[in-house]
């Protein structure tokens, strides 16, 4: 089969290092060893080649623009062919209500931030509408796009609850997990220098949506107890961002690392002694898969569709609340290696099961249009 | 006729700021009067609606991804409808150059933005191939289109020809921005009136390397030598990059910054500065600097984009890389605002703006174009 994969970012796809970026590259990967001839297009940056005949037009909405994606719609279908679309939607309400509180904003403007966030959900919403088949990461994520079409009094030809099949996102097992495990190369030295024998890590863009700021308050409350844990944030900075929380860090036992390849990152997240990600929105946060199928404890936040992935197996907080960040830290440490969350999370969310559910998708759609 | 206009921006167009988005709307309007049905879609957010059996797809280059260009020629290649691009573009090597030099870019930094620059070439380049007319908006931008063509033998060869041109100038909104700013001008905000001296130099603009504010406030402190009390008056978007660069370097100087702000208040500083001054490494050739010459101002441009082939001889040019050269253009324009032909030189630039740069000019050049390719592009 040939599948057309859309991805409407700014971010580059060869060295990807966002979540939906490699869950593309992930899904394409996999598709491939199934047999199916994959094309990955960012199509912010260009046009797919029609004339390569696809079968099926398989759309993962990234962080990009969404006109792009209406408009390979309406050719796929002009084309006659089926439209499937990873939605990796979630709202956005509490993320846009914290970062006006933190910028100042008067609720009642509507600076430009917020205009482009409703902008794109008016845009997802137009793709939701139009794509034949959808394919949400959790039921979760389908019961709040039922919500936001109600919302917006969406009608439909054919409706949602008819069109849609749960891919879970997954983790690249066998190409990362398993040799990051193996792996025994010592880390950079200049790394190494810094860390601490005992260290909590967050992989994640410091921005308000990762909420870091509560993190190293929670930090603080565990370091009473704890002076010689180590909290190590790896990321890109926004400095904006970063700016508010400056004067905490300073002189504490935190490490601030540059972004690395996924390889460096899963070798760093090897040593920790607990994953931590306390997020506003995570649906549900590749990080947190992996290093669940690595055997590291994982504190996250309960919103999301974190829940659906790790079920008991993780250590869940509220991520407005430090006491609770702590207390999810604290019960991760003591909990250590979760064998049995491991090898759930490495059966049931590798690539490959993701691909043949999305395989057996695209086939029902053409035998479908071919009916 | 129905005309599907297009752009590619992340800036709004609903009351636009920018230069290609608001000449969309002003052309749209145009077109609009000569009796076309125009509906604006910026790619970026929603895709056009097909469904309105568009006669011409009409392409506004603006500084947007390309991708959602080349997906809308596409779908109009399917439905038959024919592809009209106005261009905008410049090779922006010198830009690159400062930018490293004023930025302190390290090998990485330079390294992405070279990889970004090759990308942008390349879909650009595929944007204008796919086109069935380009319209640049002067003989000196086709001369660069043609360069950048040229420079893919592979496309060139698998695309034959480099579309047909049409050169058709930008224009300034006459009836509905300028006549208003000279016979009902806005006032200015009290704060803002008590800040402004009685002679200043305007400039509008990103505060960005391309628009050159640094080298324009190191020509101002020559003048201020013997003119101290000339002030410096700078409205747009500061780029945070940019004023790192400044650094603390226009502390104590007479000059005074300004957020960007409405068009209104804009054309009320213009109409109101003594000199306007837009000593840029690249206009193409600014729509600011044509609506201050439309309200007669005495302007000091570049020389390194189409600043010569709009304005002629109703300019003081300055080589922008060199701040004495702005300094002695700026020197030479306050000598004829404060000199009695002031009047007379004014009202000859604004004449021959008048004479060349209307909307229903260019709207009439576009129907023209619109026209031969329902015709069969003869």
């Amino acid at each position: 089969m040939k599948v057309l994969l859309g991805i409407s970012t700014f971010a580059d796809l060869t060295d990807p290092k966002m979540g939906s970026e490699r869950q593309a590259i992930g899904y394409a990967n996999a598709l491939g060893e199934l047999g199916h001839e994959v094309h990955v297009v960012n199509i912010l940056k260009t046009a797919p080649d029609w004339g390569k005949q696809f079968d099926i037009v398989h759309l993962v909405n990234a962080s990009g623009k969404k006109g792009p994606y209406q408009q390979i719609i309406d050719t796929a279908h002009l084309l006659g062919k089926p439209v499937v679309l990873s939605p990796v939607y979630w709202p956005l309400n509490e993320l846009l209500y914290q970062i006006a509180k933190q910028r100042n904003y008067d609720p009642g403007e509507n600076p430009q931030i917020f205009h482009a966030f409703h902008e794109d959900v008016a845009g997802l919403k137009i793709c939701i509408r139009e794509a034949d088949w959808l394919l949400p990461n959790a039921e979760l994520e389908m019961a709040t796009i039922f919500g936001l079409t109600d919302q917006m009094g969406m009608m439909e030809s054919v409706p949602l609850n008819e069109r849609y099949t749960v891919v879970p996102n997954a983790v690249d097992v066998e190409g990362e997990i398993l040799p990051a495990i193996a792996d025994d190369t010592p880390l950079p030295p200049e790394m190494q220098a810094t860390l601490a024998d005992r260290f909590v890590i967050c992989v994640a863009r410091m921005e308000i949506r990762k909420n870091q700021h509560r993190l190293v308050q929670a930090m603080e409350i565990l370091w009473k107890d704890d002076p010689k844990l180590q909290l190590v944030m790896m990321g890109a900075i926004n400095q904006d961002y970063v700016k508010t929380f400056e004067s905490a860090i300073k002189g504490k036992n935190v490490v601030i690392a540059q972004p690395a390849t996924a390889k460096d990152v899963l070798r760093l997240v090897k040593r920790s002694v607990c994953s931590v990600l306390p997020s506003l929105l995570e649906t549900p946060g590749l990080v947190n898969l992996e290093a669940a199928a690595m055997g590291i404890p994982v504190a996250v936040s309960a919103r999301g569709s974190v829940k659906e992935y790790l079920g008991d197996g993780g250590h869940y907080c509220d991520p407005l609340n430090p006491e609770s960040i702590a207390k999810a830290i604290r019960e991760a440490m003591e909990a250590g290696t979760d064998a049995e969350l491991m090898q759930h999370v490495r059966e049931r969310f590798s690539y490959q099961r993701a691909a043949q559910i999305a395989e057996g998708v695209y086939n029902q759609l053409l035998e479908g249009s071919n009916a | 006729m129905r005309i599907a206009m297009v752009l590619s921006t992340i800036a709004a167009i609903t009351n636009p700021t920018n230069g290609a988005e608001r000449t969309a709307i002003c052309l749209a309007n145009a077109l609009s009067r000569r009796g076309h049905e125009t509906y604006i879609t910026n790619l970026l957010n929603r895709t056009v609606d097909w469904d309105r059996d568009f006669d011409v797809l009409h392409i506004i280059n603006a500084g947007g991804p390309k991708g959602p260009y080349l997906g809308a020629i596409q779908t109009a290649r399917m439905l038959g409808i024919p592809v009209v691009t106005s261009t905008i573009y410049w090779p922006i090597d010198q830009q690159f150059e400062e930018q490293q030099k004023f930025l302190q870019w390290d090998s990485r930094k330079t390294a992405e933005y070279e990889g970004t620059i090759r990308e942008w070439q390349k879909q650009t380049r595929l944007l204008f191939f796919e086109s069935d007319v380009l319209i640049p908006n002067g003989i000196g931008e086709q001369e660069k289109i043609i360069e950048l063509m040229e420079g893919d033998k592979a496309l060139l060869t698998k695309y034959k020809n480099v579309p047909p041109f049409e050169v058709i100038p930008n224009a300034v909104d006459w009836e509905g921005e300028i006549v208003p700013a000279l016979s009902t001008p806005e006032p200015l905000p009290e704060a803002l009136e008590k800040k402004l001296a009685d002679e200043f130099v305007l400039c509008v603009g990103r505060l960005e390397v391309r628009k050159n504010q640094i080298r324009l406030a190191a020509a101002m402190r020559m003048i201020w030598e013997t003119d101290p009390d000339v002030q410096l008056v700078l409205v747009g978007r500061a780029t945070p990059e940019y004023m790192n660069a400044v650094g603390g370097s226009w502390a104590e100087l007479p000059i005074l910054l300004h957020d960007e702000t409405t068009p209104k208040r804009v054309l009320e500083l213009m109409r109101r500065c003594t000199v306007y001054a837009q000593p840029s490494l690249l206009e193409t050739p600014g729509l600011a600097t044509m609506e201050a010459a439309a309200l007669g101002r005495p302007i000091v441009v570049g020389v390194n984009g189409l600043e010569h082939e709009c304005f002629d001889k109703h300019a003081y040019y300055c080589e922008p890389l060199v701040s004495a050269d702005i300094a002695a253009s700026i020197e030479a324009a306050l000598i004829e605002a404060r000199s009695g032909e002031n009047t007379k030189k004014g009202n000859e630039r604004a004449a021959h703006m008048h004479g060349h740069y209307t909307y229903e000019q260019t709207a009439g050049a576009v129907d023209s174009v619109y026209r031969s390719l329902q015709r069969g592009g003869e």
